[in-house]
């Protein structure tokens, strides 16, 4: 089956994504696809809950519903949280973009991303104004 | 145009793209690229949606280029991590079935039955037979359309992808073209063959 031009050109390019010296967050839960019956409810104004975790850290991050009915054509809300809780920055990466997305620093950090397509969130310690330690990046994820 | 690669010829391209050559990169592109895209399209996922699959694989891999246990098998962790990631798509939500391309309604045995065939895949039914799918739930939707792959999903890839016990399935699919039969009946549309519907054994 023949490849469209740009899957193959998207997929050469992916080797650009790679973030030297973050630690990798995978992918443990997902609302949208795990036991849906052992789920709890999602709060209101939340569409979709996806928790990553790797080594020190566990970020949840939701996806909210339209605030006051209006959303940008395209763009998501997301909010970020982690276990434990730390003063982050947030860096939203998406190869449909070359804007680079950021937000924070706070504990519970809002960030807008791109609604399709790929994306994962670069996330930095915050301590006394500046960042610290080795970033931690979530595996690639669609929306 | 794939290349086909060894197995040691794929060990050492990994092993380069680990550590940053690009061309080696290029060549695995080359060489696997046409494999992910056949998978996703036998999702019968859209043109967009593939390409989201394919992309994801390809980042998934750059992720863990460094720490595959047996790169000399890279095609065939692709292959598995491009699946996972069609599953997690259909598990988010068709937003359209593909009635047209729909292959037999079995669970996993082969299995034709002619009259589901007129009754789903005529052509020119599928206007109505889309609307009636689309009153039944997006469960019974994502369910369906696992069952309607090619090849079908297994019981236990459906139970991963959907988070439901393997025992439920067969009672599930039916209760699904249960309600399906009713919502085509409405519309004049024949009944499928009962025995399409009965006996679950998995």
């Amino acid at each position: 089956m023949a490849v469209p031009d740009h899957v193959r050109l998207a997929a050469l390019a992916a080797f650009d994504r790679r973030r030297e010296g973050a630690v990798l967050l995978e992918l443990i839960d997902d609302t949208c696809t795990g036991s849906w019956e052992l789920h709890p409810a999602l709060p209101a104004g939340v569409t979709r809950v996806l928790v990553f975790a790797g080594p020190g850290l566990l970020a949840r991050v939701s996806v909210l519903d339209v605030e006051n009915g209006q959303r940008p054509e395209g763009v998501a809300r997301l909010e970020v949280r982690t276990t434990p809780e730390i003063e982050l920055l947030v860096e939203v990466l998406s190869p449909r973009t070359d804007v680079s997305l950021r937000s924070g620093p706070g504990s519970r950090v809002l960030v807008s991303a791109p609604s399709h397509g790929p994306l994962s969130m670069v996330l930095s310690r915050v301590a006394a104004g500046a960042v610290r330690g080795r970033d931690w990046q979530t595996s690639w994820i669609t929306l | 145009m794939s290349t086909r690669l060894t197995p040691g010829e794929s060990a050492t391209l990994v092993r380069d793209a680990a550590g940053g050559d690009r061309h080696s990169w290029e060549l695995l592109v080359d060489s696997y690229a046409g494999l992910i895209w056949t998978i996703a399209r036998n999702h019968r996922l859209g043109q967009a949606d593939a390409g989201d699959v394919s992309q994801t694989t390809w980042l998934r891999l750059v992720e863990h280029i460094g720490s595959i246990d047996d790169p000399a098998r890279v095609g065939a962790w692709l292959a598995t991590t491009a699946r996972r990631e069609c599953l997690r798509v259909i598990g988010r939500g068709s937003k359209t079935f593909p009635v047209a391309d729909a292959g037999p309604l079995a669970d996993g045995r082969p299995h034709h039955d002619p009259e589901i065939d007129a009754a789903l895949l005529g052509d020119e039914r599928d206007a109505e037979v889309q609307r009636a799918l689309l009153g039944l739930s997006p469960r019974c939707r994502q369910l369906l359309h696992l069952l309607m792959l090619d090849p079908p999903a297994s019981y236990d890839e459906i139970s991963a992808a959907m988070g439901m016990p393997i025992g439920s399935i067969g009672p599930t699919r039916g209760r699904c073209l249960d309600r399906l039969q009713g919502l085509l009946a409405m519309r004049g549309i024949a009944e499928p063959a009962r025995s399409v519907l009965d006996g679950d054994s998995h």
